[in-house]
């Protein structure tokens, strides 16, 4: 983990004045960094800033800043632990104020969001600054289906995409997410993704939301969403298990933010055929139920019953039965009641019947945004049943 | 009493020639002295067996003394030396109750072990003392540690069946495999076939026929499943040649691998 | 001049409590491992003890037993496995001393194929007053549109008899053939068996399989009016001859089609209401009101002088038939997952093991159960939590032996474990070693202490078994809140508001009680003063299952009601 100075530092003073803005950029092609680098020249003075990639530097000398190298991290398409300890220690190392951690494919991210981030963390009056994204319909899924109605539930967090892929940190910030990913790197797992907001909330710091506008989101290149989901949903469960004295207590969310303008409302693209889903889902149905059973309560399994028998025009997820379900794998992951690798299997099928019925629902007109908002306050309406599960697991319940 | 008895046998032949009365008089005397030979057997052999006992006893009381001192000390010592923590710092996750944490199980393994090790020091002492007899316990004790052994593998290999069915099927399910669940059942009985098959071979019982029994019956699954396998998974097949095809061309771009990966509108799911 | 029966009031059943159970699961006196009479009756003062004012005996006739009795081989007289005649005579009169009265089954829908009867009709002629005691068929088509009832085991109501040459109709298990009502000499031997029972000084006759009598080609062969004709009949006889005595109709069918079985007063005194058991179990596990209040609103008004039978778990499965299929499915998943459980489209498990043997939902069903508009009837053994036994075929696994104690056998009998009927129920939590009568006799806190006393508090009330009822609709819908209300005919009143909490958590309940403003509740079970009720809603907290039985007493400040 030990970094090496670039030859361009010998030239340049050890105190600089100005802002001291450490940017994070992931492996990337030459073509992104050249695109971010010039909106960070737009954005930013060149002498307080320092760019930290992973990357073989190129050896003109044309780049404004200063750039240094960075560890590479293992997994391109998502921030691990890994790169937050990485990111505190090359902020330590260079008295950096706030963190920019940045991406694959970021470049499609305007100098103005960037300034925006940016700020924030230096202004100091916000400790980790999230982009809100604008995504075309049917994209970012897991966070819509799952990781925002979680975070908003549990958290009282606004935050839309709570897996970020981009960050503003404050230094305190960093701090902190770098003793929880030391705590993971100890246990050897340092390729899990970590929850910032999670931790922002817990500590008390400061968040902000920040619309960035549109970006293409970087593809997990290799293993698929058997593999990826699991990976995900388990660190985000471990993580509300750590946290649970924390959101057992009910927290108002603050209000409303002002409506963040939707893309361009696309004209429905050619129906998805979602029989291919359905069928997938009924297979999964008839081998796994008994996993289910041993899960999900009576009321659950009659709906997936009757959700295993519809159509695929009637085919719709109640949003209640979802909230429900994430809830009792929440509770099943914490009581281990089967082996939790294989409870976020089971996981997936029901994953993707939801995303089916979300594909129904917005193709019969309605706007996709908001049918997340109605998903996300069918959680928080039941966040009691969660609750009361917690405190008092018992298996006698509807 | 020896003597006495060898004067009554003395005196027998003295009244051999006395009237009827006498010869039922020798009569008593031939089953006296046969009572007097097997007691005397049966007594010679108790005497000889009773230190036999004493020192499987004493063997067994000894070496549960000592597993029980040992298996605190070192319960205590794995405590301080913070044994679980550091495996599971190796591991990955601390997955266990106090009641079964490694120091537990150590000390408990240790306890028994040395139990066990008392017990055939002292059937082996037994053996030793009693000398005059070709006893079935020398014999039965390889073969009772070896049942115990089957008992273990036995057990290992259920739990091993059922973890691996389950895994299997959710996979199976996951890569929307319709024969998922003759999958995950095919899995089950071939460890449980391999497991059955091990614990007869090591109890040394069927010989050749539980090995060629297990080969058909371990081929005949293995085939049985390859013919499923290759006959129901041409889309499977397809599907992963193609996004292999689309990784080894340009990185990053690659479709989250989902069921709609056949329909021309692509659903990300990150 | 009438034969009356043992009960003084005409209208008895509406205060009774009856107390269900087999003759053969009791108590064995001469140990062959079969309970028997002389052993019931020895029993008798535990009854009384209990509280039970009426005792339902399931079939004890002479039977190939095939059926557990239900499969009759001779209607006038008692089975020898379980005592004579005499026997039962003895226990009758026995009842009756102990100011109990008693209920005995005729099953008239069929007969056993060992019925001489039947075995004169399979060898009578073709259009013989003996044939035509039974419906007979060339083919099979006849009556196509009848369901099949007990589809575990059979596959069609018609089965060829080789003697006979001939199919033969059966509702039920194919060694039981129905009597055909058409026939004048069946409605003779009928009452004759009825006359018989009578006679000899029994208190009420239940009418098994009721709806099934008369059989029509084109319908379903249920509740038709020639049924109702039949019924009435019956109903004719006994009030010509015999007073203050009742019968009760099993009807598994919707309220609105139990509803003519009380004719206008002029078929049967009391019908179960089977509608309501399913729900009430789906209530509790959904924690929501909403089935129980469901059902009670489609169930009709009945005659003054009928009454329903209410009851949570008898020696039959938890019929699930009149329910919907997503409320099967629920029932199935939440109270029977093991396939084990289920029998006939029902769940054969007692109250106890239903509720995971969890003390407080006992007591909320029981008082649910004591507290509803209609007559109370207990299975016997869940006054101490037997368990069940699934394991056994049929629905066996809730007609173990009852427990009395710790003893061999569980002091049912002294015979050869071996030798018992059904085995006993030994597993470590509805053992005999932990529930049993003895046992709990001697605890003050037991289940079976408790029953006792609410048994004896429902009787000092006669509002639970003849006043009306009212839902009250609190917003919260996990409380099940109602109003029972008997009219004396003086100007008086006994109200009573009960209110039960479904959920397994404390819940806050705010009650509309404008309408008895002024009235001061008093807490029935300790006699305690409640706020005197006001215009303002009445704000009640309940603890998890628990509920509340509050007697509306007009205050001493404010003595109108």
């Amino acid at each position: 983990m030990a970094t090496t100075d670039s030859v361009f530092e010998s030239s340049s003073p050890s105190v600089r004045p100005g802002t001291e803005l450490l940017v994070l950029l992931a492996a990337m092609t030459p073509e992104q960094r050249e695109q971010i680098l010039a909106n960070l020249a737009t954005s930013f003075p060149a002498d307080g800033l320092v760019i930290a990639s992973p990357d073989e530097l190129p050896t003109d000398s044309e780049a404004p800043f200063r750039m240094i190298a960075a560890p590479a991290s293992e997994t391109s398409w998502t921030l691990t632990a890994a790169d937050f300890i990485n990111a505190y220690q090359l902020a330590e190392k260079n008295e950096a104020r706030a963190i920019l951690m940045l991406s694959r494919e970021s470049g499609s991210l305007g100098p103005s969001a960037l300034r925006d981030l940016a700020n924030a963390v230096l202004a100091g009056s916000t400790d980790l600054a999230v982009p809100c994204y604008d995504l075309p319909p049917r994209t970012g899924l897991v966070n819509s289906a799952i990781f925002y109605p979680l975070g908003r539930a549990l958290f009282a967090s606004p935050v839309r995409f709570p897996l970020a892929v981009d960050l503003g940190l404050s230094l305190r910030m960093a701090e902190r997410l770098a003793t929880a990913a030391h705590r993971l790197t100890a246990l050897n797992q340092a390729e899990t993704p970590l929850w910032p907001v999670n931790e922002a909330t817990v500590a008390g710091f400061a968040i902000g939301q920040f619309d960035v506008g549109l970006r293409t989101l970087p593809q997990p290149g290799g293993p698929d969403l058997n593999t990826i989901l699991p990976l995900l949903t388990g660190s985000l469960f471990s993580d509300i298990e750590a946290k649970a004295a924390f959101w057992q207590r009910s927290r108002q969310l603050p209000p409303a933010e002002k409506n963040r303008p939707m893309s361009p409302a696309s004209p429905p693209e050619a129906a998805t055929d979602i029989a291919p889903m359905l069928q997938a889902f009924r297979l999964a149905y008839t081998n796994l139920n008994e996993i289910w059973s041993l899960v999900l309560p009576p009321n659950s399994l009659v709906g997936l019953k009757r959700l295993s028998t519809s159509d695929a025009a009637a085919f719709h997820m109640p949003e209640g039965l979802w909230a429900r379900i994430v809830f009792d794998f929440v509770l099943a992951y914490r009581l281990r009641t089967i082996n939790r690798g294989h409870l976020l299997g089971s996981l997936i099928p029901l994953y993707l019947a939801w995303v089916a019925s979300h594909v129904n629902v917005t193709a019969s007109g309605v706007d996709p945004a908001s049918h997340i908002e109605t998903v996300a306050a069918a959680f928080e309406a039941d966040k009691t049943y969660l609750v009361s599960r917690w405190r008092w697991p018992d298996r006698f319940n509807p | 009493m020896q003597p006495m008895f060898a004067v009554l046998l003395q005196s027998a032949p003295n009244q051999a020639s006395r009237p009827l009365s006498a010869d039922n008089g020798s009569i008593w005397h031939h089953m006296a002295d046969a009572l007097y030979q097997s007691l005397d057997r049966i007594l010679s052999l108790l005497i000889a067996v009773l230190p036999g006992i004493l020192a499987f006893i004493v063997a067994l009381a000894v070496f549960t003394l000592i597993g029980m001192v040992v298996s605190s000390l070192l319960r205590r010592g794995l405590t301080v030396a913070r044994f679980d923590e550091h495996l599971a710092r190796s591991r990955g996750g601390l997955d266990w109750a106090p009641s079964t944490s490694p120091t537990a199980v150590i000390a408990r393994v240790t306890f028994w072990a040395s139990v066990l090790l008392g017990l055939v020091l002292g059937v082996s002492a037994f053996d030793a003392s009693y000398s005059t007899a070709t006893t079935l316990p020398s014999s039965l004790l390889p073969y009772l540690t070896r049942l115990v052994g089957a008992a273990v593998l036995l057990v290992a290999g259920t739990l091993i069946a059922r973890f691996l069915a389950r895994s299997v099927l959710i996979g199976a399910v996951n890569e929307q495999l319709q024969y998922a669940r003759f999958l995950s059942l095919g899995i089950k009985w071939l460890v449980l076939v391999l497991t059955a098959a091990m614990v007869l071979d090591h109890l040394q019982m069927g010989g050749n026929i539980v090995g060629l029994a297990f080969g058909i019956l371990f081929g005949g699954i293995v085939l049985t499943l390859a013919l499923a396998v290759g006959l129901g998974s041409r889309d499977l097949v397809s599907r992963s040649l193609e996004s292999h095809a689309e990784q080894s061309g340009e990185r990053g771009v690659a479709p989250a691998a989902s069921s709609t990966s056949g329909s021309a509108e692509s659903i990300r799911h990150f | 001049m009438k034969k009356l029966g043992s009960a003084t009031d005409p209208l008895w059943y509406k205060d009774a409590i009856i107390y269900e159970l087999h003759v053969r699961a009791f108590a064995d006196s001469n140990g062959d491992g079969i309970g028997d009479f002389p052993g019931l009756l020895t029993r008798l003062d535990y009854l009384q003890d209990l509280g039970v004012t009426c005792i339902w005996l399931l079939p004890f006739y002479p039977s190939p037993l095939r059926d557990d009795g239900y499969d009759i081989a001779n209607y006038v007289d008692v089975n020898p496995s379980y005592g004579t005649l005499n026997d039962f005579k003895a226990f009758l009169d026995a009842a009756h001393q102990r100011n109990m009265q008693v209920l005995i089954e005729l099953v008239i829908n069929h007969t056993s194929d060992e019925h001489p009867w039947f075995k004169a009709a399979r060898i009578a002629p073709p259009g013989s007053p003996a044939r035509e005691m039974y419906v007979w068929s060339q083919t099979k088509l006849l009556y196509k549109d009848a369901g099949i009832i007990f589809t575990d085991t059979e596959t069609s109501n018609w089965t060829w008899d080789e003697t006979a040459k001939a199919y033969y109709w059966h509702r039920f298990f194919s060694h039981q053939p129905d009597l055909n009502f058409d026939s004048p000499e069946v409605m003779e031997e009928v009452l004759k068996a009825m006359r018989f029972w009578l006679d000899m000084g029994v208190d009420a006759l239940r009418m098994d399989a009721i709806p099934y009598l008369v059989e029509r080609d084109g319908t379903s062969c249920e509740n038709l009016p020639e049924t109702h004709l039949v019924v009435k009949k019956i109903r004719a006889a006994i009030d010509a001859e015999y007073g203050n005595r009742f019968i009760l109709a099993e009807a598994n069918e919707t309220p609105a089609d139990v509803r003519p079985y009380f004719g206008d007063g002029d078929e049967c005194h009391m019908a179960f209401h089977f509608p309501l058991m399913p729900r009430i179990y789906m209530a509790l596990r959904q924690e929501d009101r909403r089935p129980i209040i469901d059902i009670m609103a489609e169930t009709p008004a009945i005659p003054d002088n009928c009454q329903w039978g209410l009851f949570l778990r008898n020696h039959d499965e938890l019929t699930l038939a009149l329910v919907s299929e997503d409320e099967r499915d629920y029932m199935h998943i939440a109270y029977s997952n093991d396939p084990r459980m289920r029998v006939n489209g029902g769940i054969r498990r007692r109250l106890a093991p239903l509720v995971d043997n969890n003390r407080r939902r006992i007591e909320l069903l029981n008082s649910l159960l004591l507290s509803f508009p209609g007559t109370p009837i207990l299975y016997y053994g869940d006054e101490v939590g037997m368990g069940d036994n699934i394991y056994l075929g049929d629905r066996n696994s809730v007609r173990t032996p009852m427990q009395w104690n710790s003893d061999r056998n569980a002091g049912f009998s002294k015979c050869d474990p071996a030798r018992l009927y059904l085995p006993i129920i030994m597993d470590p939590i509805y053992g005999y070693q932990t529930i049993n009568v003895e046992a709990q006799q001697s605890d003050q806190s037991s289940l079976l202490h408790w029953t006792r006393n609410m048994i004896a508090l429902r009787k000092l009330f006669q509002v639970f078994g003849r006043g009306t009822l009212h839902f009250l609709n609190p917003a919260n819908r996990k409380i099940l809140a109602y109003l029972r209300d008997l009219d004396h005919g003086d100007g008086s009143h006994e109200t009573v508001l009960c209110v039960a909490n479904l959920s397994r958590f404390a819940q806050p309940v705010s009650l509309d009680l404008a309408d008895h403003n002024g009235a001061e509740p008093v807490e029935m079970v300790g006699y305690v003063p409640f706020p005197i009720i006001t215009d303002a809603p009445y704000v009640l907290t309940l603890a998890p299952y628990s509920f509340l039985w509050l007697e509306l007493q007009p205050s001493h400040e404010n003595p109108a009601s």
